[in-house]
């Protein structure tokens, strides 16, 4: 890069060079005179003839106006050649002075090319001079530059080959990308990272292996179903008693082997129940969403809840809160007070309606099954809501508490609030 | 009793994922004191990180409230938040996270300027901090890529301690180190906790973990249990089998 | 690749090989979905170029084929001569030499009227040489004939050139016509179009009268009767040389006789001078927007590779060629860039029929819109050529990734060299520093910016030195076009010069009055040329006529026109020969001038100087009165106490400002247009720019905002960083273009004759405007900055 950037400098220097001398050469080297200066002068002199000592130069022109006798009439400075001969040596311009159509006089303009030239010769030097210094910092701080790029790194370099055989991979590189040894050490850094990646790739093919056990042997049931389906049809349609048996052998094996495979496949799986709970982590937001579902006849006022994560089953939740708010419908019909409140790693909602509650006596069987309190007796209903509520609350690793209030039956859901060690 | 630093109350945070939510931290009620050594241990997975963004301002809870000193931060807007992380935080991160374009002392500055406009007061405690660290004047001109990993962590540490931050918050900040070099910084850690600093590390590793004075095991985004090593002394063989005996207890 | 078998057997394989080979497509597919915002860019760009490029080919080429078409289609001559002569003699001696000619092909001639007059248009006054025709007689003509384009069915009137068709010079009203210094009513009947004498720029204007008033005219005796002749050569480029040749032949033979004459050259350049103009600031448009439209996908391409320097150095290990991850470029951008440039040339036909009646109002000739396969072709070739280039050249970095280097190099996206600004040292504050660092460390930006504000700064001065020049002064933009400027011009007749001159010395009003009078002379070795002479050109008030050199000061010297010394090859000093009334002489060389009047064909004399060659036959004053003067008045009192001595008195100030308004109006919608379209092209820049910033600084932005930087500060460094290249290119490019407007302008203007142009650099406005174009731009990048909001310092998570 840097000796890309050297050459260029450098092409630049030589280009500046090479203009430059080409416009000396061809600018205005010829010693052409302005004409158009040379024109006025004479035109001017002309004009003035008749009192041409009055004449001023407008011109800025060295010229010294004679008349036909070589009397000098008119001169801009002193140190002019004054005489025609003088003015052919040294190569001067020499008009004609007219008045009225005849010569009247001459004007000799004077040649100063030679200081022209002088001047010119000066300025080529004074080019060459200033390109060659250039030319030469260039050069020497290009020198100094690839010292200290190449020559020094390179002796720093010197240490590593050892410790690197050594096994020592922990010690940086510590090299300047610029330099011409970059990507020597960067090749180093290479190694390391392909055997780390190496490393990876093997644990990575390790898990992809038991992925594909795991796999198989669910694959394995189906043949084995068959297999056993087969033999049973088998076993039920021969008379042989012993080919039964071979039958039943192979009933027998098959089971294990499913046995086996499921003991593998569904070993952390719990069985299913018939209601299954599935709690997860819900914002406690959503708890009010669940009550105003739940009291459709909106005999409730739903306070705000108190902002935490629950472990709840949203569907079971819902479930409990409608059996709750249905009971109060059913048995008392009246307002429902709802307070919301967090307790002890739990947050309480504690549903209370203005019927008065039950008997005391009745309160412990409340959440039993079938159990059916005293005001029941009229109203259709099986016993078995608060049994299922408590169950849920329970798998929701939370609690149903039924007891009377100061105005009625009152039910308080605790939702466990998650994390909180229950 | 200690000066408890920041509170939380039900700090809770969610993210959503592919349309469901994704509730990282539970319910945590936490409090922090000042000169501690917090560690916050865990599987991965368990929301170390997300717990530590969310105490130092870097992430807002989705439910809950932080409390630092009368302040509820946890209703400050993104900009209140920047401001306060500047003043009140500093911060260490597994990545380190230094920036590429600018030498070891300007990333420093960086972070201390913003806060203290005297820029000689703020020379001579960035001088004074990278000498504690053990950074020369030349690797404060270098480039963060320029230097190794060691060292860069250690002016990680420089740049979060630069406001003299009430906690200084580190996130697995020998993750990405090799053992010698990780030592290295876990020391410089605990010398400045020694002076006073608190410090609240994130960490999965043993090693680091037994640096702190309280252990905070985290699982599923809920704290499971704390443990109270006391004080750290190089080599203290009854303080290691405690933290070895809660890490066993907690399911490590 | 395997055998076919392996593939059979192996399908996982073949599908992941595949996959591997179309990866280099859908990098590219995947770069341009990720850049919407580029590629709509480019695509816009694109459009835009073409199709100002499509309008600028279809005005520049098709437009003066336009002018041959109805040139031949009206069998136009390619020179016409006006002689104030209607005699039988006159008419022979024509015959004769028209007949001796070789080079003529045909002629034809009928009587006409002519006379110096002028008429109202546009709130000022067109004045010229009238060629007053009866309507049979021009409708008859069998060379140079004339069309009319509308009729009104009115008997009695006049039938204008359909140049002059505007708001008070419209069928059914009456316009008033000055013919010498006689002012006549007319009701306009309808307009006509003519190719040689359709405009006071062809140096003479046709108008036709219904027969009873050219009866009328005729026995007043205000104009003098004429013939006027079209003459019709085999080689239309010798028209300018035929033209002088027969002037010269007729003055010769009857020197008392008034001619009148133009040529094809002149008329097909004049008549589409402000076309011209046009057509160049709409292809110099063209160009900045193509321009900008490729370094918009210069910059693409290098974040494309930046970004994707990992995955082309995978696909270079697996065995890719730079050529096969090039090729999918070109094609995408070449052919991106080929789709808008169709839809481009669609949307140029959609506009073209507005411009065109823009266009005609100003050239004054009817011109169909039509489909034109060449432009389309040629717009297609160079912008697909241009793409296909910039794509190449960018693109060619990719030949040189080495895969290893590349897989590892993905990872740091630059590498720092030096500190350029230590914030320990530093005395600017935090912000600043910060926003200079990462100045400091995108160079490519920079110099994208560089080049953006460069251009712009260009179009912001020349739309200062338009608004200075030509909306708020006219003067400069006049002097340029016009020449010379006074309030008043009289024309007299020799016998009474120096009666003339006492009068208005002695006129309290006249502050100055020199004489400016023009004659044609003819160059020995080239064509004819109109002398202007002045008895002392000290006193002129244009003195930029003469750009370089001086102007003439005694009997042998002249100033020529800059462009026919160049075609010519004369210099200052040299000598030239010239000849009229049949003597020649030489002159020196003092100067060069430029006067777009007569196309650059014109000299300077003193008087002095053209009476070594003949007498003036008229002598033309300009007079400047004092403020507040009524121009008409004096005018009027001069023909009052001169009569018929007085040829023409022009009010020359409403002349000029009749004329100007056109190009004023003309002005202000470039301006405006222009100003709108670089208001876009910089907001363009800068979201491609500040969106390429921010996409490699999220790293950086994140850290900081972890670190307690706010959003409204980031957002600040982010518009900070790109500060000083434009603040820097902006007064780089606005000093500079101050200095180079003049030779630009000079350059669009060479053909009309200007070398040289002198316009006013407002130095104030233009550094306002520069202030506000930085402020604005820095209000953009601001606004566009505005994206930090959405980087989350959580983003530097572990990994949870």
């Amino acid at each position: 890069m840097r000796r890309r950037t050297v050459w260029i400098l450098l092409a630049c220097i030589a280009a500046v060079e090479i203009l430059s001398f080409f416009f000396m050469l061809t600018g205005k080297t010829d010693g052409s005179q302005d004409t158009v200066l040379v024109n006025k002068a004479l035109q001017s002199v002309q004009r003035d003839w008749a009192a041409i000592e009055s004449h001023e130069d407008q011109t800025g022109l060295d010229y010294v106006v004679l008349d036909l006798e070589g009397t000098v009439l008119f001169k801009t400075r002193p140190g002019l050649r004054e005489s025609l001969n003088e003015a052919v040596m040294y190569r001067d311009t020499i008009l004609d002075i007219q008045a009225d159509g005849t010569v009247v006089g001459k004007l000799i303009l004077y040649n100063d090319s030679v200081q022209a030239f002088r001047a010119w010769k000066q300025g080529i030097m004074l080019i060459l001079a200033a390109a060659v210094c250039v030319q030469y910092a260039v050069c020497a701080g290009y020198l100094v530059y690839v010292d200290r790029i190449v020559i020094k790194p390179f002796h720093r370099l010197e240490g590593f080959a050892e410790r690197v055989a050594g096994g020592d991979l922990d010690v940086p590189l510590e090299m300047d990308r610029q330099n011409l040894f970059g990507p020597f050490t960067e090749s180093f850094d290479i190694m390391r990272s392909e055997l780390k990646r190496a490393r990876q790739a093997e644990a990575r093919a390790n898990g992809e292996k038991k992925e594909l056990v795991a796999k198989l042997s669910h694959d394995i049931r189906t043949p084995v179903a068959s297999i056993k389906a087969v033999a049973e049809v088998g076993a039920a349609l021969t008379d042989n008693e012993r080919v039964r048996e071979d039958h039943m052998r192979i009933i027998r094996k098959a089971d294990q082997i499913d046995a086996l495979i499921t003991d593998l496949f569904t070993a952390t799986l719990e069985e299913l129940q018939q209601l299954p709970v599935t709690p997860q982590d819900i914002e406690s937001g959503e708890i009010g969403d669940l009550l105003r579902n739940a009291d459709y006849l909106q005999r409730a006022k739903i306070p705000p809840v108190p902002a935490c994560i629950l472990y709840a089953d949203r569907l079971r939740l819902q479930q409990v809160f409608d059996n709750i708010f249905n009971n109060s419908y059913k048995y008392a019909d009246t307002e429902i007070e709802v307070m919301v409140y967090r307790e002890e790693g739990c947050l309480a909602v504690s549903i209370e309606d203005y019927g008065g509650g039950v008997s005391e006596g009745e309160v412990p069987f409340l959440k039993e099954k079938f159990r059916r309190g005293g005001q029941a007796e009229h109203v259709e209903g099986a016993g078995l809501g608060l049994y299922i509520s408590d169950h849920f609350m329970r798998e929701m690793k939370g609690g149903l508490d039924v007891r009377n209030g100061a105005h009625g039956l009152r039910v308080t859901v605790l939702i466990g609030q998650s994390g909180k060690g229950f | 009793m200690k000066n408890i630093l920041l509170k939380t109350d039900h700090l809770s945070k969610s993210f959503s994922s592919g349309g469901t939510l994704q509730h990282v931290l539970k319910n945590i009620d936490l409090e922090l004191y000042q000169g501690d050594y917090t560690v916050i241990m865990g599987a991965s997975g368990a929301g170390k990180s997300t717990l530590l963004y969310a105490l130092s301002g870097m992430d807002t809870p989705s439910l809950g409230t932080i409390t630092f000193g009368d302040r509820v931060i946890s209703e400050l807007d993104q900009d209140g938040l920047a401001v306060f992380r500047r003043r009140h935080c500093g911060f260490v991160f597994q990545q380190i996270y230094l920036i590429d374009g600018m030498s070891v002392m300007d990333n420093v500055l960086a972070a201390g300027l913003l806060v203290n406009k005297d820029k000689r007061a703020l020379l001579a405690r960035a001088r004074d901090l990278f000498a504690a660290v053990d950074i020369s004047g030349e690797t404060q001109k270098k480039f963060p890529t320029q230097i190794s990993g060691g060292e860069a962590q250690r002016v990680g540490i420089v740049r979060a301690l630069i406001n003299d931050p009430e906690i200084l918050f580190a996130d697995e900040p020998t993750g990405a180190l090799n053992s010698k070099t990780g030592l290295d910084v876990l020391d410089t850690l605990t010398r400045f906790n020694e002076q006073g600093q608190s410090v609240v590390m994130v960490t999965h590793d043993m090693r680091s973990a037994r640096r702190g004075n309280r252990i905070l095991y985290l699982k599923d985004g809920s704290i499971l249990g704390e443990c109270d090593l006391g004080r750290y002394e190089h080599g203290d063989r009854a303080r290691h089998e405690k933290l070895s005996a809660f890490l066993g207890e907690m399911g490590w | 690749m395997g055998t076919g078998r392996g593939m059979r057997s192996c399908p996982l394989s073949s599908g992941k090989w595949g996959g591997e080979m179309r990866k280099g497509s859908i990098l590219i597919r995947s770069n341009l979905h990720k850049a919407k915002g580029q590629a709509a860019a480019i695509v816009i760009l694109i459009l835009l170029a073409a199709l100002m490029l499509d309008l600028w080919l279809m005005l520049s080429m098709d437009y003066k084929k336009n002018f041959d078409r109805y040139h031949e289609k009206l069998n136009e001559g390619h020179v016409t001569l006006a002689v104030d002569d209607d005699s039988a003699r006159m008419r022979g001696s024509l015959r004769e030499i028209f007949g001796e000619d070789e080079d003529i092909e045909g002629y034809s001639m009928d009587p006409a009227m002519h006379m110096v007059g002028l008429f109202g248009y546009n709130d000022g006054e067109i004045n010229s040489e009238l060629i007053l025709l009866e309507k049979q007689t021009a409708l008859s003509r069998s060379v140079g004939k004339i069309e009319i384009v509308e009729d009104s069915g009115i008997e009695s009137g006049i039938y204008m050139p359909m140049l002059y068709k505007s708001e008070d010079i419209a069928v059914g009203k009456t316009i008033q016509v000055s013919v010498g210094s006689h002012k006549i009513s007319y009701k306009v009947c309808g307009f006509f179009n003519s190719i040689m004498a359709g405009s006071h720029n062809c140096s003479m204007c046709a108008l036709i009268l219904t027969e009873d008033k050219y009866r009328e005219l005729e026995e007043t005796g205000y104009a003098s009767r004429s013939i006027l002749c079209s003459v019709r050569l085999k080689d239309k480029n010798e028209s300018e040389d035929q033209e002088a040749m027969l002037e010269e032949t007729i003055s010769s033979r009857y020197p008392d006789i008034r001619t009148a004459s133009n040529s094809y050259a002149l008329v097909y350049q004049s008549r589409y001078i402000s076309q011209m103009v046009c057509a160049g600031i709409v292809s110099a448009m063209a160009f900045f927007i193509l321009l900008i439209a490729l370094v918009v996908i210069v910059s693409n391409i290098n974040d494309y590779i930046q970004e994707n320097m990992k995955d082309l150095g995978a696909l270079k290990a697996i065995g890719y060629t730079g050529q096969q991850l090039i090729g999918p470029l070109l094609i995408q951008f070449v052919g991106l860039s080929l789709l808008a440039a169709v839809a481009g040339i669609g949307l140029s036909y959609c506009l073209f029929p507005y411009v065109n009646t823009m266009m005609i109002s100003q050239t004054g000739i009817p011109y169909a819109v039509h489909f034109l396969p060449l432009p389309m072709f040629i717009t297609l070739a160079v912008l697909a050529g241009t793409v296909m280039l910039a794509v190449w050249v960018s693109a060619r970095k990719i030949k040189k990734i080495e895969p290893i280097t590349a897989l590892r190099q993905g990872v740091h996206t630059h590498d720092p060299k030096r500190d350029h600004i230590p914030l320990e040292k530093t005395k600017v504050s935090l912000h600043m520093a910060l926003a200079l660092k990462t100045t400091l460390s995108g160079i490519k930006h920079n110099v994208t910016i560089g080049v953006t504000m460069l251009v712009l700064s260009l179009v912001v001065v020349f739309l200062g030195v338009m608004v200075e020049n030509v909306i708020a002064d006219m003067g400069p933009f006049l002097r340029l076009i016009v020449g010379e400027i006074a309030d008043s011009c009289i024309n007299v007749q020799p016998g009474i010069e120096e009666d003339f001159l006492r009068e208005v010395h002695a006129d309290p009003r006249v502050e100055k009055v020199y004489l400016y009078s023009s004659a044609e002379v003819r160059h020995v070795d080239g064509v004819g040329l109109v002398a202007t002479m002045c008895d002392d050109f000290s006193r002129v008030n244009n003195k930029s006529v003469v750009f370089e050199g001086r102007f003439p000061e005694f009997d042998n010297e002249v100033a020529l026109a800059a462009k026919y010394a160049r075609e010519n090859d004369l210099e200052i000093g040299m000598e030239m020969t010239m000849t009229a009334g049949g003597k020649k002489a030489d002159y020196i060389i003092t100067g060069f001038t430029q006067i777009s009047n007569n196309l650059g064909k014109d000299c300077l004399l003193t008087r002095a100087g053209y009476e070594r060659l003949s007498e003036m036959r008229d002598t033309s004053y300009y007079l400047d009165l004092a403020d507040g003067s009524d121009i008409d008045a004096f005018n009027a009192q001069i023909k009052e106490r001169f009569g018929d001595q007085v040829n023409t008195t022009i009010n020359v100030d409403a002349t000029v400002e009749g004329a100007g308004a056109v190009y004023v109006s003309l002005m202000i919608m470039i301006v405006g247009g222009i100003l709108v379209l670089s208001v876009l092209v910089i907001t363009f820049v800068l979201y491609l720019l500040v969106r390429t910033l921010l996409g490699s600084k999220k790293r950086d932005h994140g850290i900081l905002k972890a670190l307690g930087f706010t959003t409204g500060q980031l957002i600040l460094q982010t518009a900070l960083s790109f500060m000083p290249a434009i603040t820097c290119s902006t007064i780089a490019g606005l000093t500079l273009c101050s200095f180079i407007i003049n030779p630009l302008i000079a350059v669009f203007l060479r053909s009309i004759g200007i070398v040289k142009s002198t316009f006013v650099v407002p130095v104030g406005l233009i550094a306002g405007a520069g202030a506000g174009l930085i402020v604005m731009a820095f209000g953009i990048a601001c606004l566009l900055s505005l994206r930090v909001r959405k980087i989350a310092p959580r983003g530097l998570l572990t990994g949870e």
